[in-house]
């Protein structure tokens, strides 16, 4: 029958339909098999690829937020005007201070600028918008301008700033450093501020100078300062930029071209002027291209020692020998670090009562914390600490592998969530020009680390900390202090190029506190130099007073404690630079303590 | 009545001899066959490739006698299920077949199988079960149902008789394989210490303070990581292996400068401290237990003959981007014969590997291999506490300056140069490992293999060495220096030119006894690290500067050697001056004493650099202008030695290793110095004005 198949044909075709369609199966099981892999892609995650050292966000970490608020706080800072023109000191720039200079008992800001790029003439840098700034806090969480009725409205290439009372007449004066000469401005107490550069003898320096810090390293009541000498910087004609093919970062931005620049130590002599005696002290790290400097008393003998962060060379530690003489304990000391170092935090991270130094580096490079060594070296025959030695953990806390990735600039020690134990926060933002349009930087973003004890270390905790991390940034100089006294430590940022931020603690006074504010009356009065020892339950914190210099900035000399749950401070011990003694006990908590050097609060 | 219906006939097929023998066979090849393509690699899958391709050349003719005699037989037949089945079976068969005979000549008599060809062997080898199954099958259900039948019962004898048959043979053919495992005697590798090895750094960290691991955590053999020059023979990967064989994965224990350093670092901190060094520089004799205690050579033969083998490398299945060696080797089942000497053993290894090479791929393949951060496990550096007592210290890190630089886009490879595209270029090739079509630069079919040449910048050790193809080696290696090694491939984002440029900015003219200030601006260019990179301490990049006159004379020089080839001081370098706690200098490669650096200069890659020189232009020879214008004809022909101009020569030179740590390690007296390399140069003339020109 025409259009049916017979019943063998049917079988026959049943037959060979089975086997083609086992041959089918077959042919897709092995074409399965054979499924080509998705092509390689750079940067792809393959299996066998680990990260021993990375770490995730912990459950745990704090619910603080840190929130921008520098615009409606009245703190429209630009840094810098017009395109950079591609040379060094354009992108090094700039600090900022905390500090209350007009002694109403809220922290004031400066904000050090850079008038624009190495071309301009005299009469743009005159005309330049982008001064240094002086923001007066008002006290209701806003600022208001005031640099150039109190005259520090500074047009140059600004890099830092440090408060200090030089002739202890309890007006903060105030230094800056910059790529030029430095400039010295005397309090007069009105509000007003007077240039005695030349008069107090921290001018006539022409240089590219970068972080500045007080110490009264002698001890004899009047603090002193030292300033980071950078490079020998010689201006180059932008004609004069190689041409070469490709060139990504030119020589004139490279600080390996240029020699390092020696740093300076300006003695107080009491009376209103300084001299200059970094040679005769030894301390003139004439190999180092300096950028931040830090006093603190690292081997607690009482005299203030130097750190210094020197970028492409060795970072060098000074002993204080208390004759007004240093000796270099750099490499015996194992802290010469040698990589690209900025900034500088240093405290106490993992409460052994010793001062550490956490280092910012440049890219490609872990950054550093090295821990003191001189509890867990110490002497087993009478427990004395043992020599001073620093040993760099940042691998094994979490503060190594994650930093790869930026340029750290800005960088304090902080209990940001108040749970008594130091965090840290690092400002970041490259030296690399954009590839397409090389009059700007790129930007990075900012981390905060929070400290999980000393047994683990740090976590990065920037992804839960406020959408300012989310952001990127040239950011270069930090300040911290609690400048709307809420009991927790807000940050400020200079970004190389752009509007400041003001970072605000949200959250961070949820738990317990306690501000102490020094004044010293035998020993410099704002006490710079001063050891606070503070005990709560089992909590021990230290402190020294102004040891932290961040970037090419200050913070707040009120020392900030965090106290968690404590309900109270049961013991404050003070050392005084002078080498008076106090001890205060049984303080409440989420107050701040005012402590005049020998008298009771 | 015709054979189909005689059952004297049919039974009498059912007994064939030949049925008999080439069913048989049949039988075995199909089911070796199922065997190889379905389990894991094994002695015993090994023993039946080798069964496999012998029954399978036995099987061609008789199969051929009795297939056409077969075929000649049931033609006449109506077509009906089993004769279509039959005819399917025939065609798989010969398929199977044919196919076979051209794997087996591909695996005897070239250098691998055809992928193609495995293929159509293997889905044959299914058609051949779809349609040979069902034609037996149908005959058998059929003669069973029809048992009652007249003559039906001799036939279904012969059925059975041939079913145990079948299965005698698959017995018998069983107890071939069986008797092949047992007899075939593997090399017995030896993965244990030595009795006394030391385990100072805890019982799980034998390796420490390296952080190399084995999967095992034990030790292995040397001989299971070494060989590599057996993957050469045969004509299997004969370029791939002399290209290594001059590489600095090669000569990487057997460096004379490791070797002494090691030494150095031995006597000084234990030998156990070494074996921070071998998991990067010598696994083979890290693994296997060398470098202990009260050993005299820390490095055994095979380490250091093969420094990081074949194997090393492509047996590594695990790296950590915290780098030091931070990997997990595994140590790949070797095939059959693959360790035993002589002619017949290494035939018989290559016909496995070839004929079976799915483990050879799997084991010694991987998706890792691409990845920078499979370089990155040695090629990233740091000295922690357990090695310096000091805590952290980074040393060389070409990984993370090559991710954080311009040459790492993730995800997007036309802007990415990763570390096989520059130090893996392709090359023409008959390798049967040519073509991946997983890597973007490449597709299945390019013909080409990745240099093993890992060509960098080391030009002396090679020769130093002596090793095969050190000259070309060499030579290849300054065009790379210079940035004249061309890499078609990567043309299109590694622009042509030099590697790291130096180029002078002079004045164009200048007056006697002016201050001439010059300039060399170097950058680099196409590096994807830092350059140098490396051990900073022991390699040298300096600026040679020379000004001459329009006579040739010198007026000034910067960056020459003295005859002991020393550098002179003042020079524009590239290097690292890294020194102890004591302030030393670090001038042994005692890195385990670093604590700082008190001088580095290096390039990260786009970066540029300056050095400027200074020197007084100088007027007229003094006494020559008298003297050879007195042997002038002319007195009043104008001096012919009045400087009228200058011409200044920068160029940037090369070492590998210094003299003074060459002086150290080999003796002075020895007179070795590492060869220097022109990495680039540039020339400038500046005219001379004459006097009071200005």
């Amino acid at each position: 029958m025409s259009g049916q198949l017979s019943r063998r044909n049917r079988k026959l075709l049943f037959t060979a339909s089975g086997i083609g369609l086992v041959l089918l199966v077959t042919v897709a099981v092995i074409w399965f098999q054979f499924k080509p892999e998705a092509p390689y892609r750079p940067g792809e995650k393959i299996t066998g690829l680990t990260s021993e050292l990375a770490r995730s966000l912990p459950q745990d970490a704090p619910r603080v937020q840190f929130v921008e608020v520098a615009k409606i706080s009245g703190i429209d800072f630009q840094h810098f005007s017009g395109k950079r023109s591609s040379q060094l000191p354009e992108d090094m720039g700039s600090g900022a201070a905390w500090g209350d200079y007009d002694n109403d008992g809220r922290l004031d800001l400066f904000v050090v600028n850079q008038v624009g790029p190495l071309t301009l003439s005299e009469q743009e840098v005159k005309n330049s918008p982008a001064r240094c700034a002086l923001y007066h806090n008002n006290g209701d969480g806003t600022f208001v301008e005031v640099a150039a009725q109190a005259g520090v409205d500074y047009r140059g290439w600004g890099m830092g700033a440090a408060w200090g009372d030089y002739n202890n007449d309890g007006w903060i004066d105030l230094f800056l450093s910059t790529y030029g000469e430095n400039v010295f401005y005397h309090n007069n107490g009105d509000g007003t501020f007077t240039d005695k550069t030349r008069p107090s003898g921290l001018g006539g320096r022409n240089g590219f100078w970068a972080g500045a810090a007080w110490a009264d390293f002698n001890r004899d009541g009047f603090v002193d300062l030292y300033v980071c000498g950078y490079v020998q910087y010689s201006y180059i004609e932008p004609q004069q930029v190689s041409m070469q093919y490709d060139v990504e970062v030119p020589a004139s931005i490279n600080p390996s071209t240029y020699q390092p620049a020696h740093n300076l130590l300006y003695r107080n002599n009491g009376n209103g002027t300084f001299s200059e005696i970094s040679a005769a002290a030894g301390v003139e790290d004439v190999q180092g291209r300096s950028l931040s400097a830090a006093w603190c008393d690292f081997d607690e003998d009482g005299w203030p020692d130097l750190y210094i962060a020197n970028d492409v060379s060795d970072n060098v530690f000074y002993r204080n020998l208390g004759n007004e003489k240093f000796r270099d304990i750099s490499h015996a000391a194992w802290v010469a670090d040698y990589r690209g170092a900025m900034g500088l935090a240093i405290g106490d991270w993992d409460g052994d009562a010793d001062m550490d130094i956490f280092i910012t580096h440049w890219l490609a490079q872990e950054n550093a914390i090295y821990s003191n060594m001189r509890t867990q070296y110490a002497r087993l025959k009478d427990a004395k600490p043992g020599p001073l030695k620093f040993m760099d953990e940042a691998d094994r806390y979490g503060l190594g592998q994650s930093t790869l990735d930026y340029i750290g600039w800005g960088t304090s020690f902080f209990d940001y969530d108040n749970d008594g134990k130091l965090d840290l926060f690092a400002a970041n933002g490259s030296t690399f020009q954009e590839r397409d349009k090389p009059w700007l930087l790129i930007p990075m973003t900012l981390q905060l680390f929070w400290n999980r004890g000393a047994s683990e270390g740090f976590y990065e905790v920037s992804a839960a900390s406020g959408e300012v991390f989310r952001q990127k940034y040239g950011g270069r100089g930090a300040a911290f202090g609690d400048y709307d006294n809420d009991g927790d430590v807000d940050v400020f940022v200079v970004v190389n190029g752009g509007p400041a931020l003001l970072l605000r603690n949200d959250g961070g006074n949820q738990k317990n506190w306690l501000k102490v504010d020094l004044r010293g009356t035998k020993s410099n009065r704002q006490a710079i130099g001063a050891k606070l020892r503070l005990v709560a339950g089992e909590s021990v914190q230290v402190r020294q007073v102004g040891a932290q210099p961040s970037y090419c900035s200050q913070n707040s000399l009120i020392e900030h404690f965090g106290l968690g749950a404590h309900t109270q401070a049961d013991t404050l011990a003070i050392v005084w630079p002078s080498g008076t003694q106090q001890i205060l006990t049984g303080m409440a908590v989420n107050q701040t303590v005012q402590v005049v050097e020998g008298q009771k609060p | 009545m015709n054979m189909f219906r005689n059952p004297i006939l049919r039974a009498d097929e059912w007994r064939h001899q030949l049925l008999i023998f080439t069913a048989g066979l049949l039988l075995f090849e199909t089911l070796t066959g199922l065997s190889i393509y379905l389990l894991p690699f094994s002695v015993s899958n090994q023993v039946m490739v080798l069964l496999h391709t012998v029954g399978g050349l036995v099987f061609v003719v008789p199969y051929a006698w009795y297939q056409i005699r077969h075929w000649r037989l049931y033609r006449p037949a109506k077509m009906h299920n089993v004769k279509l089945t039959g005819y399917i079976a025939m065609f798989a068969t010969v398929v199977a077949g044919v196919t076979g005979l051209v794997l087996t000549y591909q695996a005897v008599f070239q250098t691998k199988i055809g992928r193609v060809w495995d293929l159509i062997h293997i889905v044959s080898t299914f058609a051949l079960l779809a349609a040979l199954l069902p034609h037996i099958f149908v005959i058998v259900v059929r003669d069973f149902k029809a048992r009652a039948g007249e003559g039906m019962q001799p036939i279904i004898n012969m059925e059975k008789r041939f079913g145990f048959q079948m299965l005698l043979a698959v017995g018998i053919l069983g107890a071939m394989v069986a008797l092949g495992v047992y007899a075939y005697r593997p090399v017995k590798l030896v993965n244990e210490f030595p009795p006394d090895y030391s385990h100072l750094y805890g019982p799980d960290r034998p390796f420490a303070p390296s952080l190399a691991r084995t999967s095992t955590g034990g030790a292995f053999d040397a001989r299971s990581l070494g060989g590599s020059k057996s993957c050469g023979t045969s004509g299997c990967h004969e370029a791939i292996v002399r290209e290594w064989e001059v590489s600095a994965h090669r000569y990487a224990a057997m460096d004379p400068a490791f070797q002494a350093v090691q030494n150095v670092m031995a006597k000084q901190n234990g030998p156990e401290s070494t074996r921070y060094c071998g998991g990067c520089h010598d696994p083979i004799s890290l693994f296997s237990g060398a470098k202990n205690i009260f050993t005299d050579d820390l490095t055994n033969l095979i380490g250091y003959q093969e420094g990081v083998s074949c194997i090393a490398c492509h047996a590594i299945k695990e790296t950590d981007v915290k780098g030091n060696a931070n990997f997990v080797m595994t140590q790949p089942r070797r095939y059959m014969f693959e360790l035993h000497e002589g002619a017949a053993p290494r035939f018989m290894r290559d016909f496995l590997i070839r004929a079976y090479p799915r483990y050879h791929i799997e084991s010694l393949q991987h998706r890792l291999f691409k990845s920078p951060e499979f370089c990155a496990a040695c090629h990233k550096q740091f000295i922690d506490q357990e090695i310096n007592k000091v805590g952290w210290v980074q040393l060389q890190n070409q990984y993370d300056n090559w991710r954080k630089s311009r040459w790492n886009s993730p995800g997007d490879p036309a802007k990415t140069i990763e570390c096989r595209e520059c130090h893996m270029p392709l090359l023409d090739s008959y390798d049967p490992s040519t073509g991946d079509q997983l890597d973007y630069n490449r597709t299945a079919s390019d013909g080409k293999h990745r240099s093993h040449r890992f060509l960098a910048a080391n030009q002396f050790i090679p020769t130093l060495l002596k090793l095969p193809g050190a000259e070309e080696h060499v030579a290849l290696t300054e065009q790379w220096l210079q940035g004249k090694y061309e890499i078609p491939e990567i043309a299109h984002k590694w622009k042509a030119g030099p590697a790291v440029p130096v180029e002078l900015v002079t004045p164009k003219n200048i007056a006697p006894g002016q201050e001439v200030k010059f300039q060399v601006l170097l950058a680099n260019n196409k590096v994807g690290h830092d350059f140098p990179t490396g051990p900073l301490d022991i390699i040298q990049s300096w600026l040679e500067v020379e000004v001459r006159d329009q006579n040739g004379r010198e007026v000034f020089v910067s960056g020459r050697r003295d005859a002991r080839h020393f550098i002179e001081p003042g020079s524009f370098i590239f290097k690292a001056e890294a020194v102890d706690q004591y302030g030393n200098l670090i001038d042994r490669h005692n890195l385990w004493e670093m604590v700082g650096v008190r001088f580095r200069r290096s390039l990260f890659p786009g970066f540029s650099d300056k050095a400027e020189y200074t020197f007084i232009c100088p007027g007229d020879v003094p006494g020559n202008s008298a003297q050879l214008s007195a042997q002038n004809e002319y007195q009043f022909r104008v001096p012919t030695d009045r400087i009228t101009e200058l011409n200044v020569t920068a160029r940037l030179l090369y070492r590998k290793v210094d003299q003074f740590l060459l002086n150290f390690l080999l003796g002075e007296e020895k007179g070795v110095t590492s060869p220097v390399s022109m990495v680039s140069q540039d020339t400038k003339r500046i005219e001379v004005l004459a006097a009071g020109a200005r």
